[in-house]
């Protein structure tokens, strides 16, 4: 059993946690909850070793240990990382026997030796894979499953998990979750960080709830609901209901942006649709759908390989005219495809407005006061626009894109998965940005797969299925099953 | 519903940073620059101690002249670095355009017919390279290392491998104006140009978003390709210019004058705080970059040093300044990771 003890830890300028004590027992999966920046992070690397707390202690089965990483190591802590860490080039039964491949009387390893060995190891953990094939052959969500059996198979007593599920499908979640509970049934204790109430209510049996580095609450998951977690989380009731948020029926004006048989190879087919000012549109599907290529399409990103594209009237053409309609584009990948990580904030929201008339002088100043403007509107908590916008959490990043097309006064605005990795209240706050631009007259097309998401927000949702649209549900008629129901292949 | 109204003391750790009263991009070129005006004045004071006759006008004035080509090309690079390009044809063109404005002033075109000539194959050169790194997506460091082997071939073709010396309607680069190198001037108003593109313009800002984040910039509007094109169009016909210059210090066109500087040049833009991985750099840090090799090269022979260990020292400064940027960098990424 690994225990903290009244931890505590400070960064220079920061304090990231105070007093906080939990133990985290075999045979059990502990989910830690809470907002980003409340401590989550600090209190896996403080229970893995990376980092030593300022005050309080760590005691693994009643002793007291100082853990450093190497130490957590040989205790068989083990950490499974938001970057993965596996040899891409190698074979899968490489990655799993590493550095510990059984070796022949000749000191030897055969290939086969290997992996008939690695294939025992994930049998016993009840993976399914090709032990042959490459991992860079591998999904994202089998590479997972290959780093959690190679972590077990290495006699992990206590599992970390930050964030597992960030990039994998509904069915890879299921996947895994039957994994960690088949782990959880080794006895092992593992510990579950996640942003996803829904999953901590499926998977964990203790919980742990932390705000602003301190512990507010705790105990079995099965007294407590996702309601009440949010409730412990913020200290306040956030709501994502759509009464709350939603605001008003749909005030549809002219047509923004018109497809005529739009297609992309095989990805989407011939696809007609308008996008109309003063409505939130959401074009639902899961990856291969061509939910996402169809944003893209939408707002000029992707050149279709056939089609008519029109932009309010004019001939739809590069990424760069549209932008210079206003066409704002929030990628899903904030990071590779939205963000200057290094950059001030302030020139992160002016990088559109900047885009144009190159000739044109260019004040920090100016640009940090218009920054600063724009950051009181959307409620942005930043302390200081000149720092790099690394520096910010996921919510405040994505206030930040917004801010960066409302600076272009942008009227169509094509949001991919916008709320991805980013806390329930934020969350809120950006469902309110939306509605409200669309209520002032912008066509907002938001290409999404979270549920709760498109209820709140939607006016129209288009299901996509295979490169088609499936069919067409009204917002307030776009429950779970309705969306799954339409997109199921009938 | 105001429901979603956070307290101030909630907001993702970042109210809890102290206010400064310098701006933090300012402070970030302050930690580049400092070092590297501690260096020069270091090596100023410790050289004319040993050697009065370091400090004096006259060897101030021949410093700053020796090293305009390198000033020169320092701005060009820096532009290119900022927006995550480079341009390793540098030296060899400017081994190259001397050879040739020699050869063609010697046929009896006026000098500046040659210049336009020179300055004009420079910029469309660059051009060139922009053109194939935009639309055909080459990495920049393969495509100028080939330039960089043609353009020397070139030269030593053009100039049947032996110096052409320069014929007096070139000489306008050694002439004084209020007892000032023309050299240097030109080098002064290059250097003020590229503070104003780099720093003061919208362009200048497009070229630090595509060394961030190309992807981003693009989905942004920017118009990635354009800016490619001129930024290397500028950078050759800086390079041109510097070629010129050489060409004009030296009276001659010398067909190796130019091999290994493309690498100094970078040293030098290095030094002063741009990055080979883009989006990094300011103007004034490439000049205090070229000023610390001038120092180094210069101090060294006044302190009686043989110059085989010019590059030696150099070298030796290059590793110490990143490892130091490595270093401060991992400090600032650990720090605004803390929250997490």
């Amino acid at each position: 059993m690994i225990e903290l003890q009244n931890v505590g830890k400070s960064f220079p300028g920061a304090r990231a946690l105070t007093d906080v004590s939990v133990s985290f027992e075999p045979g059990r999966v502990h989910a830690l909850v809470g907002e980003n920046g409340a401590g989550k992070s600090t209190l896996i690397k403080i229970a893995s070793g990376v980092l030593q707390p300022d005050d309080g202690e760590v005691h693994v089965d009643g002793r007291p240990v100082r853990l450093t990483p190497r130490v957590s190591r040989g205790l068989r802590i083990r950490v499974l990382h938001q970057e993965r860490q596996l040899a891409m080039t190698r074979s899968v039964a490489d990655n799993i026997v590493l550095g510990e491949a059984p070796r022949n009387r000749f000191g030897l390893s055969s290939q086969r030796q290997v992996q008939a060995e690695a294939h025992r190891r994930l049998e016993r953990v009840g993976v399914e894979l090709d032990v042959r094939l490459p991992v860079a052959a591998l999904s994202i969500a089998d590479r997972q499953l290959l780093e959690l059996a190679r972590a077990v198979t290495l006699d992990a007593r206590c599992l970390l998990m930050d964030e597992p599920t960030a990039s994998l499908h509904p069915e890879e979640i299921d996947k895994l979750f039957q994994v960690v509970r088949r782990v959880r049934d080794h006895g092992v204790s593992v510990v579950y960080i996640s942003h996803h109430l829904s999953e901590i209510m499926a998977l964990a049996d203790d919980y742990t709830v932390l705000r602003d580095g301190r512990r507010v609450g705790g105990g079995l998951v099965a007294d407590t609901s996702a309601a009440g977690l949010v409730k412990q989380m913020f200290g306040q009731d956030v709501s994502l209901h759509r009464e709350d948020i939603h605001g008003g029926g749909p005030s549809r004006g002219e047509p923004a942006v018109r497809l005529r048989g739009a297609s992309l190879g095989r990805r989407l087919k011939s696809i007609d649709l308008k996008v109309h000012f003063g409505e939130v549109l959401v074009l639902n599907g899961p990856v291969g759908s061509g939910a996402s290529e169809l944003g893209r399409i939408i707002c000029g990103a992707t050149r279709p390989t056939s089609g008519e594209i029109e932009i309010m009237d004019r001939r739809g053409g590069s990424r760069r005219r549209a932008a210079g309609w206003g066409v704002a584009l929030l990628p899903a990948d904030r990071k590779r495809e939205g963000l200057l990580l290094d950059r001030p904030i302030h020139e992160n929201s002016e990088l559109a407005r900047d885009a144009f008339r190159l000739a044109r002088w260019y004040s920090a100043a100016r640009g940090a006061t218009r920054s600063r403007k724009g950051g009181q509107t959307l409620n942005l908590k930043a302390s200081d626009v000149r720092l790099p916008i690394r520096g910010l959490s996921g919510g405040n990043q994505q206030k930040v894109l917004i801010d960066r097309w409302l600076r272009v006064d942008s009227r169509i605005l094509v949001l991919d998965e916008p709320t991805v990795g980013i806390d329930i209240p934020s969350k809120a706050e950006i469902y309110k940005q939306l509605r409200e631009l669309a209520r002032k007259g912008a066509a907002v097309v938001i290409v999404s797969t979270e549920y709760q998401e498109i209820r709140c927000v939607a006016d129209r949702v288009l299901v996509m299925r295979d490169g088609e649209i499936a069919g067409e549900i009204d917002g307030a008629d776009a429950t779970e099953d309705r969306l799954f129901a339409v997109g199921a292949r009938s | 519903m105001t429901t979603t109204d956070l307290p101030p003391d909630v907001a993702g750790g970042t109210t809890a940073r102290p206010r400064r009263q310098i701006s933090p991009g300012m402070r970030d070129n302050l930690r580049v620059t400092t070092p590297l005006l501690l260096i020069v004045v270091l090596l100023a004071i410790v050289t004319s101690l040993y050697n009065p006759a370091f400090l004096t006008g006259s060897n101030i004035g021949r410093l700053l002249a020796a090293n305009a080509v390198l000033g020169v090309l320092v701005v060009g690079q820096t532009l290119l670095l900022v927006g995550g390009q480079l341009d390793l044809s540098v030296g060899s063109l400017v081994s190259m355009v001397g050879v040739l404005a020699a050869s063609i002033a010697l046929t009896g075109v006026p000098a500046v017919v040659v210049t336009l000539i020179c300055l004009g194959l420079g910029a469309l050169i660059g051009l060139t390279w922009g053109a194939i790194v935009a639309f055909l997506r080459v990495p920049p460091f393969i495509l100028t290392l080939g330039g960089l082997a043609v353009f020397a071939s070139l030269a030593l073709t053009l100039a049947a491998s032996t110096p052409i010396p320069v014929p007096t309607q070139l000489s306008w680069v050694r002439t004084e104006i209020l007892g000032v190198r023309l050299a240097v001037l030109i080098w002064v108003v290059v250097l003020i140009l590229g503070v104003v593109v780099l720093h003061y313009t919208r362009f200048g800002r497009n070229v630090y978003a595509i060394g961030s984040n190309e992807e981003a910039a693009y989905l942004s509007g920017v118009a990635t390709a354009r800016v490619k094109l001129t930024l290397f169009a500028m950078n050759g016909g800086l390079a041109a210019l510097a070629g010129l210059l050489f060409a004009g210090r030296v009276g001659a066109g010398d067909p190796r004058g130019g091999v290994g500087l493309e690498l100094t040049v970078i040293a030098a833009a290095v030094l002063g705080g741009a990055s080979l991985s883009g989006g990094r750099g300011s103007m004034i840090g490439g000049l205090l970059g070229v000023l610390v090799v001038a120092m180094v090269t210069d101090s060294l022979s006044f302190l009686d040093v043989p110059d085989t260990y010019n590059q030696l020292v150099l070298g030796v400064i290059l590793i110490g300044a990143v490892a130091m940027t490595a270093v401060s960098e991992l400090r600032r990424r650990r720090a605004s990771r803390r929250t997490g």
